[in-house]
């Protein structure tokens, strides 16, 4: 039923895939997301809905490849089903007429930030985008973003490309040289506070997207709890997208923690994790050709 | 492990059949306990099915998870060996040939839509479907049973069973679509636009109600129904390896509250070779549970203690350490034995994973979905008590969502009322 149509790698463990999803594409609002369990027995996975198309009844998410489930829903290939897809869940981002907008994701909150960004332009704003990457290798959807925005900063930890630094750096620049109505930020924890106080002592809303650990999305276990204002709320059926400025990132982060701890044991682990994959197959071969 | 005959028929046969039975008020479904008890002394398990499914579509997931009022109930309940009625319906319902009458809706009659599949909705399905009344039901989840399937670990209730029970549901022609989620999926316009003349909302109360302990937002801390779904989550077959490489649970755990989830919760973390601590503040009879599980848990490790907490540690990291709790004492006042806490110094229990059951009430989704509709003070949807609607138009509620939580056989009692009130509105139509 959820068949993959298309599939592409689109950076280092970063693959974009198209599902038919007749009903879910018909209902997806910006900002709102689908949970995914690639084959029958794995975890199921929240993915950000990145587009959707109604007349041809797909989404498009985007699958950045970090635990099993996420593993297993990239090695299917075109033609296969994918065992569940459930959506829309969540409420669709904060979107309005503002005036200037800067959008600043870094990592793979960059998948989550290009539907937001549409939604704003298509609301008549200015928008200004920032991607954060680590390096050139894992920077995604740079041209999506450029048709989508205004103007794009692009940033890199190592200076592989564009501009050397953070995307905050950026953002500080910007906030100082522009009169900026509204600032969305989607990424790490420590990207998102500091966004939020650089915006706090310039009085300009922020919205942020929190990414804590979910298990099913549907408002059920209270697993993405997440503190705002001081009152426990959830990711999953209040959010994802909340006000930046009375999250508490302590909180968060100490939340998030819990999922890097799993990553990590999930990692270190021997089996099934490791692939040989093209580098292991050309030693191989090497070892053959050798002998 | 259920009883084989001879136990089932010596069981039996203690019953002393009371003429004026004690257990029956016992029963929310108000089953002929005696009826079928003396059934099944005379060996006929097959009419003591018939007799229970009578009042009980789902005798297999009682007989398996009842918390048993009944057996409260009983005469012998003061002795503290009641008549063990669950264990005697499970044998019944094991042992005796049910027959399902293949009953299809009427051609071009009335449709009922049904939100979840838990319980509540499936009792409602049952009824409403006997009375040749087309029911579809829609569930969020990939399979269903609602808490069922994704809070009960499997050896408290077989999922084979569970299995059974919907292949059941749709021989009396129930269609159940699963992956729809109500109001993100399917919107409430689009079901009445398919004809359905009435929804009822049995969308359960799964959700906890957020502890105010300090120090809840510490990794390792999880509330009963999240912990049972992680490890439902992680899947059946490798739940033991994915556990361990997963840390949960850690070398010991601690239970904080009372009631079936934290039970459950406890009894699966034995299971995954944790240490378990159960506190509440409260006697063991206040525990929620019935005697047997009680004397279970207790066989199996499980150390219950009459504690209040009063904060959960962590290290530097934000990883937990420990529970500071305080020992309650026994006073003896005017109106009798009551818990205080004593004055001593606090004590601190070790623990990795601290498991956190304070009670639950219905999703936030459908606030946010239908603002439409009242709630009472407690959480639970507000239904007119007569008709049994909502303060929505063809909006009907039943099971958990009413009563803001509340045992499985309470909500099969739900269902079978709310689907009697739907009758009754159909009727009117």
């Amino acid at each position: 039923m959820y068949k993959i149509i298309y599939k592409q790698v689109i950076a280092q463990d970063i693959k974009k895939i198209d599902i038919t999803a007749p009903s879910i594409a018909a209902r997806a609002l910006p900002g709102q997301f689908v949970m995914v369990t690639p084959v029958l027995g794995e975890h199921n996975v929240p993915m950000t809905i990145v587009d959707h198309d109604e007349k041809r009844s797909i989404i498009t998410l985007l699958v950045h490849e970090v635990g099993s489930a996420t593993r297993k829903l990239g090695d299917l290939s075109i033609g296969d089903n994918v065992y569940q897809v459930v959506g829309p869940l969540g409420r669709s981002a904060q979107m309005d007429k503002y005036g200037l907008v800067i959008c600043v994701a870094t990592g793979i909150g960059a998948a989550q930030i290009l539907p937001i960004c549409r939604g704003l332009k298509k609301k008549g704003n200015k928008v200004i985008g920032i991607i954060g990457a680590k390096s050139k290798k894992v920077l995604m959807l740079e041209s999506q973003m450029r048709v989508v925005c205004d103007e794009v900063f692009i940033t890199t930890n190592d200076g592989s490309y564009e501009r050397r630094g953070l995307a905050t750096g950026l953002l500080k620049e910007l906030l100082n040289k522009y009169t900026v109505h509204r600032v969305y930020a989607i990424g790490s924890v420590e990207m998102m506070q500091t966004a939020a106080q650089m915006t706090k002592e310039k009085n300009i809303p922020i919205r942020v997207t929190l990414n804590p650990y979910m298990v099913n999305g549907l408002g059920m276990c209270g697993s993405c709890r997440v503190m705002i204002n001081g009152q426990p709320q959830l990711a999953c059926v209040d959010g994802p997208e909340f006000d930046g400025h009375q999250v508490d990132y302590q909180d968060l982060s100490q939340r998030m923690n819990t999922m890097e701890r799993h990553s990590w044991e999930n990692q270190t682990h021997p089996i099934s994790q490791k692939r040989p994959g093209f580098a292991g197959l050309m030693k191989s071969l090497w070892g053959t050709t050798k002998k | 492990m259920g009883y084989n005959k001879k136990i089932a028929q010596d069981e039996s046969r203690r019953c002393p059949q009371c003429a004026v039975a004690t257990c029956l008020p016992g029963c929310p479904l108000g089953i002929d306990i005696p009826g079928f008890i003396r059934l099944l002394r005379e060996g006929d398990a097959t009419q003591a099915l018939e007799r229970i499914k009578k009042e009980n579509p789902f005798p297999e997931i009682c007989g398996h998870i009842c918390p048993a009022p009944c057996e409260n109930a009983c005469v012998f309940y003061a002795d503290g060996n009641p008549i063990s009625i669950r264990n005697l319906e499970r044998f019944a319902a094991e042992n005796g040939a049910s027959k399902v009458e293949k009953v299809s809706p009427t051609p071009g009659g009335k449709k009922i839509a049904i939100i979840g599949s838990g319980p509540a909705g499936m009792s409602a399905a049952y009824y409403l479907a006997k009375s040749n009344i087309g029911v579809t039901i829609f569930e969020a989840a990939h399979e269903p049973g609602g808490l069922l399937r994704y809070a009960i670990p499997e050896f408290r209730l077989p999922q084979k069973a569970l299995d059974e029970q919907f292949s059941n549901l749709k021989l009396l022609g129930v269609d159940i679509q699963t992956d729809v989620v109500f109001g993100r999926t399917m919107m409430i316009d689009e079901i009445f636009m398919q004809g359905f003349s009435a929804i009822l909302l049995a969308t359960g109360a799964s959700l906890p109600v957020f502890s105010e302990i300090p120090g809840v937002g510490l990794t390792g801390v999880y509330y009963d129904k999240e912990f049972l779904y992680r490890l439902h989550a992680i899947g059946k077959d490798i739940v033991s390896t994915m556990a361990n490489r997963q840390m949960i649970p850690g070398a010991k755990t601690v239970v904080i509250g009372r009631g079936a989830a934290a039970f459950d919760a406890a009894r699966l973390s034995v299971r995954l070779g944790s240490e378990v601590q159960i506190i509440f503040e409260g006697f063991e009879e206040q525990a929620g549970v019935s005697q047997e599980i009680l004397k279970e848990s207790r066989d199996e490790g499980i150390e219950i203690h009459p504690m209040q907490a009063i904060e959960i540690l962590g290290d530097a990291n934000g990883f937990v350490q420990g529970v500071k709790t305080r020992q309650l004492e026994i006073v003896e006042d005017k109106e009798g034995l009551k818990l205080e806490p004593s004055k001593e110094e606090p004590i601190i229990l070790e623990a990795q994973t601290v498991i956190i059951a304070s009670g639950q009430r219905p999703n936030d989704h459908l606030k946010h979905y239908l603002p439409q509709l009242k709630w009472d003070q407690d959480g639970s949807l507000w239904a007119d008590a007569e008709a049994g609607m909502t303060s929505m138009e063809k909006v009907f509620g039943c099971g958990s969502v009413m009563t803001a939580g509340g045992s499985v056989v309470e909500a099969i009692a739900g269902g079978k009322l709310a689907a009697q009130k739907i009758i009754q509105y159909l009727g009117t139509l």
